[in-house]
């Protein structure tokens, strides 16, 4: 049995506002599990958003770095190396947040980083077409980079969340609610003690002032 | 009030801290750069356009000018009253929406009860554009 409060006189005052935290406990109780099996869920959700998002982001890095060696092999690494430095390396993000039950996840939003072939600033006649698929690959798996922070990031902070809202839970099932019982039931019983101590008490009340009464008509 | 019902209304604002101030409609946030509402702690919400735009193809049709004054984040409401993890969704359009996400031909109502797979679906569609709301039992 689960300890009692110390401290609480055990009044029927005291009773009847335990028997109302206890009712206030278990409400508290059924809404945090609520927001638990909701943050779980999402949880998953997220969870299987990165999956999804790391696997599509592995299959484009691999595909962009194998057509960055073939460029390599083709043109020679210092001549490939030469191209980057004159591409432009900027990509705007913008950076927001969710609110998804009190919890702040990112919301990173790109504009297309995918650009033409004149975008990139390189000239077309002395370089191969690997280095055009190459960087058209590295394109397309800058933004799923993007998208794997942003879940990555969600990840976490929700996991975080569902261990506090867990703990709370676990905290007013296994320790508050069961020890406001416990009391309740102590008061109760100590209540009825009570009751039979003084009933005893007036039974012997009452013999003496017969017996007395018995001694007095006797005299 | 009591003491005790004063410390349950705290627990309820603070689990429903995250909804918005005032909810937007949906030609409003569409009209938006950043489509965003304030939150009742101060944060912001910012709703994916890619949502919104599919919400306006979802009930353009159907309601036309009506849709968008329809306004958003959609708000799941997990309410005790219909047992454990489920929701209700208010609001004839709202149902509509919902109804679209999840494939279903029910008789168009003012409310729909929905459980945790389609609660999962539909956040899944609608990460952004939808809302939990904790509800407190009546009982």
């Amino acid at each position: 049995m689960a300890e009692i409060i110390e401290g609480i006189s055990p009044t029927r005052m005291e009773l009847l506002k335990l028997g109302r935290r206890i009712k206030l406990a278990e409400k508290g109780h059924k809404l945090l599990k609520e927001k638990r099996d909701a943050l779980v869920s999402e949880f998953l959700n997220v969870v299987q958003r990165v999956h999804e998002s790391r696997d599509s982001t592995n299959e484009k890095l691999a595909e962009a770095f194998k057509d960055l060696l073939m460029a390599q092999a083709v043109m020679g690494p210092d001549a490939v190396w030469q191209i980057s430095q004159v591409t432009g390396q900027e990509i705007k993000v913008d950076v927001d947040t969710m609110n998804i039950m009190g919890v702040k996840v990112p919301m990173i939003t790109t504009e297309d980083v995918k650009r033409s072939m004149i975008d990139r600033g390189y000239g077309f006649a002395d370089t191969s077409s690997k280095v055009d698929d190459a960087a058209r690959n590295f394109e397309e798996a800058i933004g799923e980079v993007i998208k794997l922070a942003e879940v990555q990031q969600s990840v976490q902070s929700l996991a975080s969340e569902v261990i506090k809202t867990k703990r709370r839970v676990n905290a007013l099932e296994y320790i508050v609610i069961p020890r406001l019982k416990a009391t309740a039931i102590h008061i109760r019983m100590r209540l009825a003690e009570m009751e039979r101590e003084n009933f005893t008490r007036l039974k012997k009340i009452k013999a003496a002032i017969e017996a007395g009464e018995e001694g007095a008509e006797a005299a | 009030m009591d003491p005790e019902s004063r410390v349950f209304a705290k627990l309820v604002r603070s689990l429903n801290d995250h909804l918005p101030v005032e909810r937007k409609a949906l030609g409003e946030l569409l009209k938006e750069e950043k489509p965003r509402v304030v939150c009742r702690d101060g944060s912001t919400h910012r709703i994916r356009r890619e949502e919104l735009e599919a919400i306006e193809r979802m009930v353009g049709s159907k309601w036309g000018k009506e849709a968008e004054r329809l306004k958003l984040p959609i708000l799941i409401e997990m309410a005790p009253d219909y047992g454990r993890s489920a929701a209700r969704i208010r609001g004839r359009v709202y149902c509509d929406i919902v109804q679209a996400i999840l494939g279903e031909e029910r008789k168009t109502t003012d409310e729909i009860v929905i459980f945790r797979p389609d609660i999962r679906r539909l956040r899944r569609e609608l990460p952004s554009a939808t809302q939990y709301a904790f509800l407190i039992s009546t009982s």
